[in-house]
This record gives C-alpha cells, sequence and structure tokens, in this order.
C-alpha cells in the first residue's frame, strides 16, 4: 500500500514541476540551431507565463521601455484560456541581415477543445552573439515605436 | 503603575515614533494647481489628477529626504516645486541604475530607418532620452510604490481633514 501512495506522490510531484512537454518544431527555414532554439524557448516561456524568461528575451531597449508589470499583465492577456503550445513551424523568411532576422511563424495552440493555428511575422535582433526578440504591438505598446 | 508598565509604555512611543508615517495632506488647492500644471489635451480625471498628486508629492519628500538638490526648483513654489523635485529625483535614480548595455544599439538597429544620415553621436543622445523619458514614466510608479507605505495621505478636498 505504500508504496502505492509513494508512486502517486512522484507521479503528482513530476506533474506540478512545471517539466516542460515536448514541442514539434517545422523548420523550413535555413537558419542556423542557435537561433531556432531560441525562437521555439521564447515561445515556450511565452505560452507557459514564464514572464521574467522571456523578457529577458526580449531586446535590450524593450527591457528598458516596458516595464516587467505591463509586459507580465500582456502576456496573461494572451494566454487567459490556457493554451499548451504544441508546434512551432518556422515557415518563410521574410528579412534577413547580418543582425536582423524576420520570419514567418506559425504556433499551433491546444485548447481545451481545439487546436488553434495563430501566425504571424516574427522579428529577431542579433546583438553580441545573442539573439533577442523584436516585441511589436503598437497597440499595447505605443511608446516602443 | 508598576515597573513593567512603565516599560511598556516606553517600548510603545518608541515603536510608534519609529515607525509613524509622515502624513502628506491632499488639499482641493493642490488639485486646482495640478490641473493649471497639466497640458489640457490629457484631459485627466480628477481620481487620476489625485493620483499624479500623492506621486508627486511623497516622491519629493523623499527626493529631499536623499538631498537631491535641483536648480530648477530654486525659484518654483508649491505643487510646480515639487514637480520638478520629482523629476529631478526619478532622473539621478534612472542615472545611477544606468540602461542595460545594448539597449541604444537594439533600438537603433530595429528602428534604423528613421535617423536617416544623422551623426551617429546625436542620434545616440537622442535614443538614450527617448528610452529614458519613456522609462522615467513607468519608472515613477514604481518608486512610488515601493515608498508609499511610507506615508500616510489624507485627501482633504472639502476641508475638515
Amino acid at each position: 500500500m505504500s508504496k502505492w501512495w509513494l508512486l502517486v506522490v512522484v507521479f503528482l510531484a513530476v506533474g506540478c514541476s512545471g517539466i516542460r512537454h515536448q514541442i514539434k518544431v517545422e523548420n523550413q527555414v535555413e537558419l542556423d540551431k542557435e537561433f531556432i532554439r531560441r525562437v521555439v524557448s521564447y515561445w515556450q516561456n511565452r505560452y507557459n507565463l514564464e514572464v521574467k524568461s522571456a523578457f529577458s528575451q526580449e531586446a535590450p531597449y524593450v527591457q528598458e521601455m516596458v516595464s516587467l508589470e505591463k509586459y507580465a499583465n500582456y502576456l496573461k492577456l494572451y494566454v487567459k484560456q490556457t493554451p499548451i503550445l504544441t508546434k512551432v513551424s518556422l515557415k518563410k523568411v521574410t528579412k534577413q541581415n547580418k543582425s536582423d532576422v524576420c520570419l514567418d511563424v506559425e504556433l499551433f495552440l491546444r485548447y481545451k477543445d481545439k487546436t488553434v493555428k495563430r501566425e504571424l511575422e516574427d522579428c529577431w535582433l542579433k546583438l553580441r552573439k545573442t539573439w533577442y526578440h523584436v516585441l511589436r504591438n503598437p497597440l499595447i505598446f505605443p511608446e516602443l515605436n | 503603575m508598576g515597573k513593567l508598565g512603565l516599560v511598556l509604555v516606553l517600548v510603545v512611543g518608541v515603536v510608534q515614533i519609529v515607525w509613524a508615517k509622515e502624513v502628506v495632506v491632499i488639499t482641493k488647492k493642490d488639485v486646482q494647481e495640478m490641473r493649471r500644471l497639466t497640458p489640457a489635451f490629457f484631459e485627466p480625471t480628477q481620481k487620476a489628477l489625485i493620483q499624479r498628486i500623492i506621486e508627486t508629492k511623497v516622491l519629493a519628500r523623499e527626493a529631499l529626504k536623499e538631498g537631491v538638490t535641483c536648480t530648477k526648483a530654486k525659484d518654483a513654489i508649491g505643487l510646480e516645486k515639487e514637480l520638478i523635485l520629482t523629476n529631478c529625483y526619478l532622473k539621478k535614480k534612472l542615472n545611477e541604475l544606468g540602461l542595460k548595455k545594448g539597449a541604444v544599439q537594439s533600438y537603433y538597429l530595429t528602428h534604423k530607418d528613421r535617423f536617416g544620415r544623422l551623426p551617429l553621436e546625436k542620434v545616440r543622445e537622442w535614443i538614450r532620452n527617448r528610452i529614458l523619458r519613456v522609462k522615467m514614466d513607468w519608472f515613477r510608479r514604481e518608486e512610488f510604490k515601493r515608498i508609499k507605505d511610507r506615508y500616510e495621505v489624507k485627501v482633504c478636498l472639502s476641508g475638515g481633514c
């Protein structure tokens, strides 16, 4: 009997420990692996509401001009129905320079009863060998323009 | 009263002195003055104006406590002086914090088209000021949140406070 209890406790502990579920990555662009890892981890952080981690991946000027509190509220706005990010699909590079890249991305979000595809153009900036996300939402963050 | 009672009274007195909150009083005159000092196109509500006055008065007190000096505040009086003091206090704090490495550069890289052939030094300065101006807005709210518990605010718009 005690073994069963132990098993239940372990099961619950693993379930509550915030272990990330596997995200499928579909890559149709020729960009380096480190960049792709960064993109996937960013979106995973956003949908897991790991606010500080996602915030630290935003471009440094964004981190200065937007308060963490406003950023957290913005992320919560997007995930209020707690979807699970199941797949990230990198479709096409729309702009590519030495220090910045924009690409079309599809995010597959699983809600309780359906899966929704969110399409967006995602831009990134390279500073001292690190890629940063460029936050663009003129309605919520007009101050960034 | 025994010795124990005396000690108790003393302890309570000391605790009250140490933990006493400074009182900030907001009057009708402050609201009128803030309305006069706020650009008309903002059209703030009375509630927003009062909140702004509270933030200003509390932060100005903090500025005085920290000995922030402000040449612009020298000739000003009333709420205007407190507004100038608050700005100087926030600027000082922001300068102490400094900007994150890469903040100016990353802004430049994402808004490059806007600057054309302007000299780089001027662009850098403009961006730095722009970032600080935006940051000042949310930083003021956060700084106020940090210190507000040290003050007791009394809003006395119809007198009798």
